[in-house]
């Protein structure tokens, strides 16, 4: 026979178990907005059942675990995703702010100051014996030579701002890796009684999330509940412990360039934001530099050679109109800046030639990059267009991958995320069965009152 | 699909989101009328704007070579008229002068004529346009020609106070230079004092009212007209150039060389020394010399002047041709950057609609909760 307190203890027990279910929807309802929060769900369990005669009878409900809702899988597809999405938004950010410093098509940009420069020389040639077009001419060269030494010292504190984010992502890596690390402590002491910890989890979940948006990170679950966590298949955090990363300045072509060093050795991520800023800073970059001071050359080499064949004013020859030898040197040779006379506009020492000059202008049209098939204007605006496409497909990347994790995003939502709607439902039929088992309590109450009255206490 | 809370607003923000920057690309395009903000708009677009704007300012160069070449060659034509029709003039004056009744004085009034037109064409053969000497080649500040004068002395009779003592022609003096002094030269005498000269006859009279003695033996020294005429020693030649085109450049000048004083033998200016020198010195037979000289000389000049017609007709239907190509070409330019309004504008009010939809719906579906149904 079942004794009273025993349909006390269900009644008790059913309370107490709707009760904690209720505390759990209200946990959902109050983290709805929270970040990375995954739904919890209390799994009620019917109790062990007591065997008597005529057969079994149940004990009741108990809580059995308070689960979390999550799909394992999405959760890893979408921390690969935020890699692949870092790393493209990491790339369009950059090549936008490259594309920028060129500021074409216009006219303002240095393809129109290389019309001008070779224009001025024509104007030289129309009138080669007045100082007038020479002056201009000189002032056409130093906008142009400005133009070229302001373009590469722009790319060049690019890479400065990028070894300075380098910097700052490393030690931001760092403490993020000793969080993840302080979390599995906690984690695995928490588990050690057979509960999962949702809400650590939860931390550490979203912690590993923003990891990948710098890198490509693994993660291997050990049994304890402790996270290993790795960047580019090197370990970073293993239990309690951490593998810290650090840099280094080292110096290529004369142009200083922060590594990230893990025990000593180069890392570098597959995918994610770090790969996108070492890729353009190591090969897009110079790539681009080394494109201007090819140009800024080649201009500087083609006219100073027909220059040193012509005549000056004051018939002086074989001197040099330009000074430098690349972007960031080009400038007007300070011979001529302090006497235009000496300006090689002619072709015989005859005041009235200004063939030599001509001859000058004319190099706008010859054909001399890549190997002999491009004008000079022609080799500039290839570089900008290829910029350009490089820049239109990081965006197109960018635009692809994002459409990509917000689908993963949605399916891990509407896995794990918390609906309002169905957390008031549950609320209302966990306050019923709250209110059911109150009933049942109080009957047995009356069936306890009953029988204390049969025996005559009162 | 199970629909969380924060998916419903999450999407509808992303919504609202993409539904502003489309809006707040289309307002710059608008705004700026350029279609293209950056390279990566259109690559492909910026490369062929790049070279065609390179192209645009090409040709305006070229537009301002071929003007500034029809400027030199009007003065050109200019010049070569003038001196065209000189010799023309003297042609006509030596045929007069050739003609057998008139006699020396007039041959020599006509001779002074000719001196004056040889003057003439020195000066027009040293025509300037913009101060640039046209006809010297290379050497446009300094003038191509110079005109030389032999200083002659002669030993003078002076036989009588006030008569005209003729000085050996055809030596014709320039005024003003002439320095009378006696035979060994230590007294010089004053024009207009102690003696006069007439320059047209050629002939000296000592004043009585001057200091001079006759009879007595006195030097004269002085300048004749232009004996000759040469070139600047620097040299005259040298073509200047002028680029017209991507693939055509122009000679505009015409040096002295081609047109006066050629290695081939016609000299304008010899030809007109030596008609002016047949006329004073009455030579008949020198005179005819003369005139088949000047006849050579004209020929070469008509070439000049068919040289620079040419020349200038050339210019005159290639820079209307520049101009419209440059025409064609801003519109190419035009079509490939800047904004076609319309179509934007269009595209901008399809948006405004298209966000205002968003917004409406989202805020909707976002304010429907079973909180309101709940008692």
């Amino acid at each position: 026979m079942i004794s009273l307190s025993q349909i006390l203890d269900i009644g008790k027990k059913s309370l107490s178990s709707h009760q904690y279910a209720l505390s759990v929807t209200g946990q959902n309802i109050a983290n709805v907005n929270t970040p990375g929060y995954s739904r919890q769900r209390a799994i009620f369990q019917s109790d062990i059942p007591i065997d008597t005669i005529p057969g079994p009878v149940g004990t009741g409900v108990k809580i059995e675990d308070i689960e979390r809702i999550r799909d394992q899988f999405v959760d890893t597809q979408v921390k690969d995703q935020l890699s692949q999405v870092g790393e493209w938004d990491k790339s369009s950010s950059l090549l936008t702010e490259i594309e920028s410093i060129l500021n074409e098509p216009t006219d303002t940009g240095l393809s129109q100051m290389i019309s001008d420069f070779f224009n001025a020389w024509a104007n030289v040639s129309n009138s080669p014996e007045e100082t007038g077009p020479r002056r201009v001419l000189v002032a056409k060269a130093e906008v142009l030579s400005d133009t070229f030494n302001r373009l590469k010292e722009q790319l060049q504190s690019n890479i400065t701002n990028i070894n300075k984010d380098i910097e700052y992502k490393v030690d931001l890596i760092n403490t993020k890796a000793g969080e993840i690390a302080q979390l599995n402590g906690q984690i695995v002491k928490s588990e050690a009684g057979g509960q999962t910890a949702n809400d650590l989890r939860d931390k550490r979940d979203k912690i590993v999330n923003e990891l990948a948006s710098f890198a490509n990170i693994q993660t291997v679950e050990s049994d304890d509940g402790s996270v290993a966590v790795y960047v580019n298949y090197k370990v970073i955090v293993d239990r309690l412990s951490t593998v810290e990363l650090t840099t280094e300045m080292t110096d290529r072509a004369g142009v200083k360039m922060r590594d990230i060093m893990y025990n000593g050795e180069k890392l570098e991520p597959q995918s994610g934001e770090l790969h996108a800023t070492l890729y353009i800073r190591d090969e897009q970059i110079p790539e681009y530099i080394d494109k201007l001071d090819t140009l800024a050359g080649s201009i500087i080499d083609e006219v100073n050679t027909v220059h040193r064949a012509g005549y000056g004013l004051d018939g002086t020859t074989a001197k040099s109109f330009f000074s430098g030898a690349d972007a960031s040197s080009i400038s007007v040779s300070s011979a001529i800046l302090s006497d235009l006379s000496l300006i090689a506009a002619s072709s015989t020492g005859g005041p009235g030639s200004g063939n030599t000059a001509l001859q000058i202008s004319k190099l706008a049209n010859s054909l001399s990059m890549n190997d002999g098939t491009a004008t000079f204007a022609d080799f500039y605006s290839s570089t900008v267009a290829e910029i350009g496409a490089t820049t239109e497909t990081a965006g197109i990347m960018l635009d692809n991958e994002n459409a990509l994790l917000t689908q993963l995003k949605n399916y891990q939502d509407s896995v794990s995320g918390v609906s309002l709607d169905e957390e008031y439902t549950n609320m209302i039929n966990y306050q019923h069965g709250y209110e059911a088992a109150a009933k049942v309590v109080s009957m047995a109450n009356g069936l306890f009152a009953t029988i204390l009255g049969m025996v005559g206490v009162s | 699909m199970r629909i969380s809370t924060n998916l419903l607003s999450r999407n509808v923000l992303a919504q609202i989101e993409q539904g502003q920057e489309r809006l707040f690309w289309n307002n710059q395009r608008i705004a700026t009328t350029k279609r293209i903000q950056k390279p990566s708009d259109d690559p492909i677009g910026t490369d062929t704007a790049m070279q065609t704007r390179t192209n645009i300012n090409a040709n305006n160069q070229y537009i301002e070579n071929s003007n500034n070449a029809v400027s030199w060659l009007n003065s050109t034509e200019m010049a070569v008229n003038n001196l065209f029709d000189s010799l023309t003039t003297a042609s006509e004056l030596a045929t007069y002068g050739a003609s057998d009744t008139i006699g020396p004085d007039s041959r020599k009034a006509v001779g002074n004529e000719v001196n004056q037109l040889l003057e003439e064409f020195v000066d027009n053969a040293n025509s300037q346009a913009k101060g640039k000497y046209i006809f010297g080649g290379f050497q446009t500040l300094e003038a191509p020609y110079e005109t030389e004068e032999n200083v002659a002395d002669q030993n003078i009779s002076g036989t009588a106070y006030d008569t005209p003592i003729d000085l050996t022609p055809p030596a014709q003096m320039l005024r003003g230079t002439a320095l009378l002094t006696d035979t060994t030269g230590t007294i010089t005498y004053t024009e207009g004092v102690d003696y006069t000269i007439d320059y047209e006859e050629g002939t000296i009279t000592i004043l009585s009212t001057g200091g001079m003695l006759v009879p007595n033996n006195y030097l004269i020294d002085y300048e004749t007209q232009i004996s000759g005429v040469k070139a600047n020693s620097k040299g005259i030649d040298g073509n200047i150039l002028r680029q017209i085109s991507e693939s055509e450049t122009m000679t505009i000048n015409i040096s002295g060389n081609e047109i006066f004083k050629t290695s081939r033998g016609a000299d304008a200016f010899q030809a007109l020394i030596n008609l002016r020198d047949a006329l004073y010195a009455d030579d008949t037979a020198g005179i005819e010399t003369a005139m088949g000289q000047l006849d050579d000389a004209r020929e070469l000049i008509r070439t000049g002047i068919e040289t620079v017609g040419s020349r200038l007709e050339r210019l005159n239907s290639h820079i209307p041709n520049l101009e419209e190509s440059q025409l064609t070409r801003k519109a190419d330019l035009s079509r490939v950057e800047d904004t076609d309004m319309a179509y934007e504008s269009m595209e901008l009010q399809k948006n405004q609609i298209a966000l205002q939809a968003a917004l409406q719906t989202g805020i909707s579906i976002m304010q429907l909760s079973i909180v309101n149904f709940l008692k």
